[in-house]
C-alpha cells in the first residue's frame, strides 16, 4: 500500500514535470504560435514540374489573415505543396487579428517565412534586421519581381534593399449595389441622386419590396464603420478615412473636409428612419453580408466583385437569384464618387530573415504569382474543384460538390489568393461581364482630387496614430448616436479639439503638411 | 509565549537548522518532490520574466536584446502618464474594479449563506453546479449571449418585449454608454459569483455543528446563526479572498473588456490592460506598454499590503502574512 502511494506520487510528479517541459520546448515543426489556425499541405513528391524533385520538400511557413474557414488540412495547401515541392505550414487568421499575430510573432523572434506587412511595422522590422534581404535574388523568382516591376524600387521601405515586395494590384473601389428586382417591385428607377436613394431606401424598408407581405426587409447593409456610407461621402465630395488637403494647403484627416457634418446629417436621417441596419453598432461583418445574402437588406456598399460576382448565386438563400444593379449618387453640390485605392507604395509581402531555406520560400512566391498558381489559390485545384471552359475568356465550372462555395472555401478555395498575387489576377480574369462594368465604373468614380496618398512612415503617426484615429472612431460613432443634428457641432469641435491637443494631430498636420510639399 | 518562541529559534546554530532541514526533507521527501513543479512554475513563468520589467526603463526595440538596449530612466512612464487615453483608462480601471468590489465581492457571500440554508441535498447540488457552470465559459461565449438576448435586430429582449406588444424600436444597450458599465458589471458577477460561492461554501461546511446546536439551544433564531456563526466562522477566508481581491484592483478584466469593446462604449469601459494591449501588440511600443503594466502591479501589490496590514489591526489572525 505505501509502496503503490510512492508510485503514485512518482508518477504524478513526473507527470507535473513533462507537462512544464513540454509547455516550456520549443516545436520547432510549429513555429506559428498558439492562436490562429495552422493549417498544412504537404508535398505528395508527385509533381514532376520542378527541378527540385530529387530534393526533400522543404517547409515554408506562411502568416495570412482572412475571414473564411479553410479545413486545417485541405487540397489546396497540398496541391502547392505538390508545386513547390514544399510543405506548407500556413497560420490562417481573422483578418483583424493579423497585426497583432504578426507583432507578437515578430516579439519572439518566431517570424513565418512569408508574410504580408507595411508602413512603419515594416520599417521597424527592417531596421530590427527581422527581413531578408532579397536584392539579388530576383532571378530566382521572375515571376513575382517582374510582376512588382518599379513599384519595388519606387518603395521608401525598399530604400536599402529588397524587403518588401507589392502585388502592384489596384485594389478594388466600392460600389453602391442595389437590387434592381426590388427596384422592378416597387416600379422604382435607380437613384441618381440623395433624394431619390433617400426614396429608395425607404420604400425598400417600408414598402415590402420582396411583395412576401410581412415588414420585414431594410434598405442598407451596415456596421459601424464608414464604409457603407462611401458613396454618401462621395456626393459630399469627401474620401471617407483618406487624407485629404484643406482650403488652406494643410493636409489633414478626412474628417475636416467642409461639408463632412452636413454628410454625417444625411446619414443620421436614414439610421434614425430606420432604413439601416437595426444593429448596425455590434452586428459581425459575416452577419451583416448575411442580411443580403437572405433577402433581408435591398444595399450594401461593397466592391461589387463580391455581390454579382464572387457570391453569385450560391451565397443567395432566397428562391430566385437576386439581381443587382450599380448605382452613382450625385451630391448637392454636384460632386459622386468613392474612396481612392492605389497600387501599394508601402505594403507587401516580405520574407523572414530567419527563414531556413530561402530558395524554397521564393519558389512558393514566384508559383503563386502565375496565373496557375493564382487559379490554385483562387479557384482551388483544377480537375477536382473546378475546370476551365474558356480559359481565354477566364470561363470556369465548379465541379460536384464545389459549386457551394461554402465547400470550396473549406478545402482552401479563394481563401488564400492574394498570397503573392499577380496584378492582374484570376480574380480580375473571370469577372462575369456585370462586373467588370462595376469594377470600371468604381475605379472611374474614385476621388482623388485633393487626397494625399503618404507612403512614408512619419514620426507623429508612429507616436501617437493609434490615439488619433481611435478619436476619431469614436467621435463618429458619437456623431452618429447624437440625440439631435443641433448637438452635431458640438460634438464635432470637442473631439476635434481633444485630436488636435492630446493626440498631438496637430504635430501631424504639420509634418504631412511638409511632406505633402515636398512629394507634390 | 511568541516572543520567547521567536528567541529560542533565533538563538539555535545555523547547523542545526540545516540539519533539522534535511531531517524533514527526508522524512517527508514526497511532499518536497510534490512541491518542486509548482516551485519551478513560479520560478520559470513568474520570476525569470521579471527581468523583462526593465524594458519600461529602457529605449527598447523589436529585435534587440533587452541587455542591448540603452537606458531611458522614467522616460516612458513621463509619456505614459502624459497620454489622455491612458488616464481614461486608468480612472476606468478604478470606477469598474470598485463597481466590481462592491456588487460582485458580497455576491458570493450572500449566495453561499442562501444555498447553506437549503435543506434537500439534491437541490442544494442542483444550485451549486448551476452557479459553477459560468464559470466555465469563455467570455467570447458570454458576449455572444449577451448578443443574442440584447440584440435590437433579433434578440430574445425584443421578442419579449413583442410579447407583451411592444412594437417599437429596441436600444442597443450593448452600445449605450450608460448600459455599458452595469452589463460589464452584471455579466461579471454572473459568470465569477459560482467560483467564491465554492469557497465559502468549503469554509462553511468547516463549521463545527455544535455551535449551531449550542446556539439553537439558547434560543437563537436561523438569522442569529447565519450572523453569528457562520458569518463569523468564515470572516478570515472573507478576508483572504478580500486582500486578493484588492490585489487584482488593477487588473479590470481585460478578456471580458476586449470582447464587450466597441467604439460607442470604449469610452467607458477602456481599462488599462486594453490599453497596454494596443500599445503594445497592436502599436509595438513595448517600453511604454512595460511600464503600465510595472505601474499595475505596484498598484496591486500596495494595495495588498495595505488590506493586509488593515486586516491585521482589526484581527490579528486574519491576513496572508
Amino acid at each position: 500500500m505505501k509502496n503503490g502511494k510512492k508510485t503514485l506520487c512518482l508518477f504524478l510528479v513526473l507527470a507535473m514535470a513533462a507537462t512544464m517541459m513540454s509547455a516550456c520546448g520549443d516545436d520547432s515543426s510549429n513555429s506559428s504560435g498558439s492562436s490562429g489556425s495552422t493549417q498544412t499541405g504537404s508535398s505528395g513528391g508527385t509533381s514532376a514540374s520542378t527541378s527540385e524533385d530529387e530534393e526533400e520538400p522543404a517547409t515554408v511557413s506562411i502568416l495570412l489573415g482572412g475571414d473564411n474557414t479553410p479545413n486545417a488540412e485541405n487540397l489546396v495547401l497540398d496541391e502547392l505543396g505538390k508545386q513547390t515541392n514544399t510543405i506548407i505550414e500556413m497560420t490562417y487568421v481573422a483578418g483583424a487579428d493579423l497585426a497583432t499575430k504578426r507583432s507578437t510573432m515578430a516579439a519572439s523572434d518566431t517570424l513565418p517565412d512569408l508574410f504580408d506587412v507595411g508602413g512603419t511595422e515594416a520599417q521597424e522590422y527592417i531596421d530590427a534586421g527581422l527581413l531578408y534581404d532579397l536584392t539579388g535574388l530576383e532571378d530566382k523568382a521572375p515571376n513575382w519581381f517582374n510582376n512588382a516591376g518599379d513599384l519595388i524600387s519606387q518603395m521608401p521601405l525598399n530604400a536599402n534593399g529588397i524587403y518588401v515586395v507589392p502585388t502592384g494590384a489596384q485594389g478594388w473601389a466600392d460600389n453602391l449595389n442595389i437590387r434592381t428586382d426590388w427596384l422592378e417591385n416597387l416600379g422604382m428607377d435607380m437613384p441618381t441622386n440623395l433624394d431619390e436613394l433617400y426614396d429608395v431606401f425607404y420604400a425598400f424598408t417600408y414598402n415590402d419590396p420582396d411583395g412576401n407581405g410581412q415588414d420585414d426587409t431594410f434598405a442598407l447593409c451596415a456596421n459601424s464603420d464608414r464604409r457603407p456610407y462611401s458613396l454618401i461621402f462621395g456626393a459630399y465630395g469627401i474620401a471617407y478615412d483618406s487624407d485629404i488637403v484643406l482650403e488652406d494647403g494643410t493636409v489633414s484627416k478626412w474628417v475636416k473636409h467642409p461639408h463632412f457634418l452636413e454628410a454625417v446629417t444625411y446619414i443620421r436621417k436614414l439610421i434614425n428612419d430606420g432604413l439601416v441596419e437595426p444593429d448596425w453598432l455590434t452586428i459581425p461583418q459575416m452577419d451583416m453580408f448575411g442580411k443580403l445574402w437572405n433577402g433581408v437588406a435591398g444595399a450594401m456598399v461593397w466592391e461589387c466583385v463580391g455581390p454579382t460576382n464572387n457570391w453569385y448565386p450560391s451565397r443567395y438563400t432566397e428562391e430566385v437569384t437576386p439581381t443587382f444593379g450599380f448605382a452613382t449618387i450625385e451630391g448637392p453640390y454636384g460632386d459622386s464618387g468613392v474612396k481612392p485605392s492605389f497600387p501599394s507604395l508601402n505594403y507587401g509581402f516580405a520574407v523572414a530573415a530567419r527563414t531556413e531555406n530561402i530558395d524554397a520560400v521564393l519558389r512558393v512566391a514566384d508559383y503563386c504569382c502565375t496565373d496557375e498558381g493564382n487559379a490554385l489559390l483562387y479557384l482551388g485545384v483544377e480537375g477536382v474543384m473546378f475546370e476551365w471552359t474558356d480559359k481565354e475568356n477566364g470561363q470556369y465550372q465548379y465541379l460536384g460538390e464545389y459549386t457551394d462555395s461554402a465547400v470550396q472555401r473549406a478545402e482552401g478555395g479563394f481563401c488564400y489568393h492574394h498570397l503573392c498575387r499577380p496584378a492582374i489576377n484570376c480574380e480580375v480574369q473571370i469577372l462575369n461581364a456585370q462586373t467588370q462594368e462595376g469594377v470600371q465604373l468604381a475605379w472611374d468614380s474614385m476621388i482623388t482630387d485633393g487626397v494625399v496618398y503618404c507612403y512614408d512612415s512619419l514620426q507623429s503617426s508612429i507616436d501617437y496614430g493609434s490615439d488619433m484615429d481611435q478619436i476619431i472612431d469614436e467621435m463618429w460613432v458619437a456623431l452618429l448616436q447624437a440625440g439631435s443634428d443641433d448637438e452635431l457641432q458640438g460634438i464635432y469641435d470637442d473631439y476635434m479639439n481633444r485630436w488636435e491637443t492630446e493626440a498631438h494631430g496637430s504635430e501631424w498636420e504639420e509634418e504631412i503638411t511638409e511632406w505633402y510639399n515636398n512629394h507634390k | 509565549m511568541d516572543k520567547s518562541t521567536n528567541q529560542v529559534i533565533t538563538t539555535v546554530p545555523r547547523s542545526t537548522v540545516w540539519s533539522r532541514l534535511i531531517a524533514y526533507m527526508k522524512r517527508d521527501w514526497m511532499l518536497y518532490v510534490m512541491f518542486l513543479p509548482g516551485l519551478a512554475y513560479f520560478v520559470i513563468f513568474k520570476y525569470l520574466p521579471m527581468y523583462g520589467v526593465t524594458i519600461a526603463f529602457k529605449d527598447y526595440k523589436i529585435g534587440m536584446e533587452i541587455l542591448e538596449a540603452p537606458w531611458v530612466g522614467f522616460k516612458h512612464f513621463a509619456d505614459l502618464f502624459g497620454r489622455t487615453a491612458f488616464q481614461r483608462a486608468f480612472w476606468n480601471n478604478i470606477i469598474i474594479s470598485i463597481l466590481k468590489l462592491v456588487v460582485g465581492f458580497p455576491f458570493p457571500i450572500i449566495l453561499s449563506l442562501m444555498i447553506n440554508e437549503i435543506r434537500s441535498s439534491k437541490a442544494k447540488k442542483f444550485v451549486q453546479t448551476s452557479v459553477i457552470l459560468p464559470n466555465f465559459v469563455s467570455w467570447v461565449v458570454v458576449y455572444g449571449l449577451f448578443y443574442a438576448i440584447l440584440s435590437p435586430n433579433a434578440g430574445v429582449l425584443k421578442d419579449i418585449l413583442g410579447l407583451f406588444g411592444y412594437s417599437g424600436s429596441v436600444p442597443n444597450l450593448l452600445a449605450s454608454q450608460s448600459a455599458a458599465r452595469p452589463i460589464i458589471v452584471l455579466s461579471h458577477v454572473w459568470k465569477g459569483a459560482g467560483m467564491g460561492t465554492i469557497v465559502y461554501l468549503a469554509a462553511i461546511t468547516g463549521i463545527d455543528q455544535g455551535l449551531y446546536e449550542a446556539a439553537a439551544i439558547d434560543g437563537a433564531g436561523r438569522w442569529r446563526q447565519m450572523w453569528h456563526i457562520t458569518l463569523s466562522s468564515i470572516r478570515s477566508t472573507i478576508v483572504v479572498l478580500l486582500i486578493f481581491r484588492l490585489g487584482e484592483m488593477m487588473y479590470a478584466g481585460f478578456d471580458q473588456v476586449f470582447v464587450f469593446s466597441n467604439d460607442a462604449i470604449i469610452s467607458k469601459i477602456d481599462i488599462i490592460d486594453t490599453y497596454v494591449y494596443r500599445l503594445g501588440l497592436q502599436d509595438r511600443k513595448y517600453g511604454i506598454s512595460t511600464a503600465a503594466g510595472l505601474f499595475q502591479s505596484l498598484i496591486g501589490l500596495c494595495l495588498v499590503l495595505f488590506t493586509n496590514w488593515i486586516a491585521k489591526k482589526v484581527d490579528p489572525d486574519s491576513g496572508i502574512m
